[in-house]
């Protein structure tokens, strides 16, 4: 109720008010750390690309212009930051190309981080391609609009619903698929 | 009314965004399409799994690595921004010259060094660029050496009318001196005979008149004769 807005907290962080930026960084850190797990299936490659996203956000906090959500600008650098880590993990890879995915089992790594829904969910989020598991992310998970997810992506809002609906269509194929390898 | 497609008519559903003809279109599209109702599905199972990562907890991170990384740069974007409010006017404008002369020597270097990179030849193109700078020298030379002949040949051409003026002045100078010399020795010569000639008529006329007075001595025959 007494809760500061974001916009207070970043003109304090300007100051150079480390308070302001732990609150900032408490109240964010979290949502961005579970994008990063669900963008990279893998919790190391998360925790390494929150720190990189944070990194960017303190770096570019003064070019906020208060003008949208912090919240949106926030995801608009987690998704630039989250392209170059693919890009860098893998240059001849498009966003638009389906990842290749050795075994359809879960990783450890992710047998250890949950139980088997998310074990599920984790899984047909790594079967996507990079453009459309990132529409998935910010849709179901980030909780955010169409037009909102257009101006982060940079894309017009039609080409984000196409990207959604291809990427519920590839899930469905899929699940269907692993309904019939399971019986 | 409008027909949506499918995209367009899930996300108003998702978003929340349906009125009552577009629910009932949903509806109707769910119950004669079975793949936007599987579609339909699969975004439901999504939706309600939103909240599936909720108790994951964020792991241990230096969160102080991110202001340290930036510490230096903030600084010193502060400590400018001081600079600004305390209206060192000077200062600003000093700075503001530097920056625009750097700018400037910085773009005349990458332009020297474009232009460098730009004329890096090849071997090929260092022999044709030899052969050239060879053959202009070549043609130079031909060029000069052809114009100083033609001069050579002027001048000789000059100096030899003049010396052929000369001589030949000196020629018909000289052959009218010699003409008239040898004029004058004839006419002298011609002059001398009639002399010598008038004596000798003279000295054989008295001769002859001795003659006479010898074989008749009387003067009166005589002048009758």
């Amino acid at each position: 109720m007494f809760d500061t807005t974001d916009e207070t907290l970043i003109t304090r962080a300007l100051t150079g008010n480390k308070r302001a930026w732990g609150q900032l960084l408490s109240r964010y850190e979290k949502p961005v750390y579970l994008y990063g797990v669900r963008m990279t299936s893998n919790r190391e490659d998360a925790k390494d690309l929150m720190q990189d996203i944070f990194f960017n956000v303190y770096r570019n906090l003064g070019q906020y212009q208060g003008t949208g959500k912090f919240k949106s600008w926030l995801f608009k650098i987690a998704h630039y930051r989250c392209i170059e880590f693919y890009r860098r993990k893998k240059p001849l890879q498009s966003i638009d190309d389906t990842p290749e995915i050795a075994d359809s089992s879960a990783t450890p790594d992710m047998c250890y981080a949950g139980d088997a829904q998310q074990q599920t969910l984790l899984l047909a989020m790594q079967s996507l391609p990079i453009a459309q598991r990132e529409v998935v992310e910010l849709k179901f998970f980030g909780q955010f609009t169409f037009v909102e997810i257009a101006e982060q992506l940079h894309v017009s809002p039609n080409t984000v619903k196409a990207r959604l609906y291809s990427a519920l269509a590839k899930l469905k194929d899929n699940s269907e698929v692993q309904y019939a390898y399971s019986r | 009314m409008p027909i949506l497609d499918n995209e367009s008519l899930l996300a108003l559903w998702l978003d929340g965004e349906l009125d009552n003809t577009q629910h009932a279109l949903f509806m109707q599209r769910c119950t004669d399409d079975p793949a936007f109702a599987a579609i339909v599905a699969q975004a439901n199972t999504f939706t309600e799994n939103s909240e599936a990562f909720s108790q994951w907890s964020v792991p241990q991170w230096d969160r102080s690595a991110v202001i340290a990384n930036n510490t230096s740069w903030m600084a010193r974007l502060s400590n400018w921004v001081s600079v600004g409010k305390n209206n060192h006017g000077a200062l600003s404008v000093g700075l503001s010259c530097c920056a625009l002369v750097i700018a400037l020597l910085t773009f005349n270097n990458q332009l020297s060094s474009q232009a460098t990179m730009a004329q890096v030849p090849t071997q090929q193109e260092i022999d044709n660029i030899v052969q050239q700078k060879v053959e202009q020298k070549i043609t130079e030379q031909q060029q000069s050496s052809q114009a100083m002949f033609a001069q050579y040949a002027d001048a000789l051409h000059t100096q030899q009318l003049a010396t052929s003026k000369q001589l030949t002045e000196y020629l018909l100078s000289s052959s009218r001196q010699e003409r008239k010399e040898d004029f004058a020795e004839l006419v002298q010569f011609i002059n001398e005979q009639r002399v010598n000639d008038q004596r000798f008529y003279a000295q054989q006329f008295n001769d002859l008149q001795d003659e006479i007075y010898a074989i008749n001595p009387s003067p009166t025959n005589i002048s009758q004769e």
